[in-house]
């Protein structure tokens, strides 16, 4: 969520277009998994995902996905705002 | 439904070119407790990890139903105690049980002490002792056929290793157990076969005495 805010922050700053934005996630993504993989505290609770049944991959993956529809929801929806703002 | 069979054969392991596993043979049915015995360093925690799937060996034949498994957990077919604590520590105890638990044992799960004095918390609210008896008792729980339990004895009290001890008992009777630590008289105990890793390798011990026979103690206490 602060990922969203942030890339949101620059697109509507105008420092970075929707693709930028996008780009910016898509590192954000890789930070985030580099960390949980190689943080030795933070992958030990895999261990509880994998007993449960869960694949760590496709649970990356899921999230992820939901995560950036989640952002061009909310990035159309703002733009949308911003067009019937400059409008009235 | 007929009794699934967990086999593992042929695991290769090197560290740095020193050679852990290297002959290894290990079968585990539904309704049997495998007892693994061996000495530090010998490869028991690497060979169950290898079943799991987190640890990749050089090479490896691990089948259930002799249908091949490439990752023991894939599927929720097989859980692993690891020896370091494993819950997610701020996610409450009563949501983090709803998905591990088997349904089958749930009703027994939530009667223990336990869980009923903490299912409201989270895990970093819990004591190490309680944390480390809640974490083994979610792994003989869980939903998997086969449960693989790394030292579940370690740092625990008398009284709490004879509770674990009935419940790997009664669990047992529809999976498949194979657990490991250095209480062997534990082990002994609770397991209906045992299996020494040494030399890389593993043996089967057919009575107390192989024990000195091979070297793992100088004698029964």
């Amino acid at each position: 969520m602060t990922i969203n805010m942030v890339c949101i922050y620059f697109l509507l700053r105008g420092e970075v277009n929707v693709v930028g934005s996008y780009v910016l996630k898509i590192m954000s993504y890789g930070l985030i998994i580099g960390f949980q993989y190689y943080n030795y505290n933070a992958n030990k609770t895999f261990f509880y995902f994998r007993n449960a049944g869960y694949n760590i991959d496709r649970l990356y993956l899921y999230a992820l996905t939901c995560d950036a529809l989640a952002y061009g929801i909310l990035l159309s929806l703002l733009k949308l705002v911003k067009y019937w703002v400059s409008i009235f | 439904m007929g009794q699934h069979i967990l086999k593992t054969d042929s695991v290769h392991l090197e560290f740095d070119g020193r050679k852990i596993l290297q002959d290894i043979y290990l079968d585990c049915r539904q309704g049997e407790v495998v007892g693994l015995l061996g000495r530090n360093g010998c490869g028991k925690s690497s060979l169950l990890r290898i079943i799991f799937g987190t640890l990749k060996p050089s090479y490896k034949h691990i089948s259930i139903n002799d249908r091949h498994v490439y990752k023991g957990y894939d599927g929720g077919r097989v859980a692993y105690l690891p020896q370091h604590n494993y819950l997610p520590q701020n996610i409450k105890i009563e949501s983090l049980a709803e998905i591990i638990i088997d349904p089958q044992f749930a009703g027994e799960f939530k009667s223990l002490p336990i869980y009923q004095n903490h299912y409201q918390k989270k895990p970093s609210q819990l004591s190490g002792g309680e944390l480390r008896q809640l974490e083994t008792l979610m792994c003989i729980y869980s939903r998997a056929d086969f449960i693989l339990l790394d030292e579940p004895f370690t740092h625990v009290s008398p009284v709490q290793t004879e509770m674990f001890k009935d419940v790997i008992r009664r669990c047992a009777k529809i999976k498949g157990i194979i657990v490991t630590d250095h209480q062997y008289y534990s082990i002994l105990d609770v397991a209906n076969r045992i299996v020494l890793i040494t030399d890389g390798s593993t043996k089967a011990i057919n009575n107390p005495d192989d024990l000195i026979r091979y070297g793992y103690i100088n004698h029964m206490i």
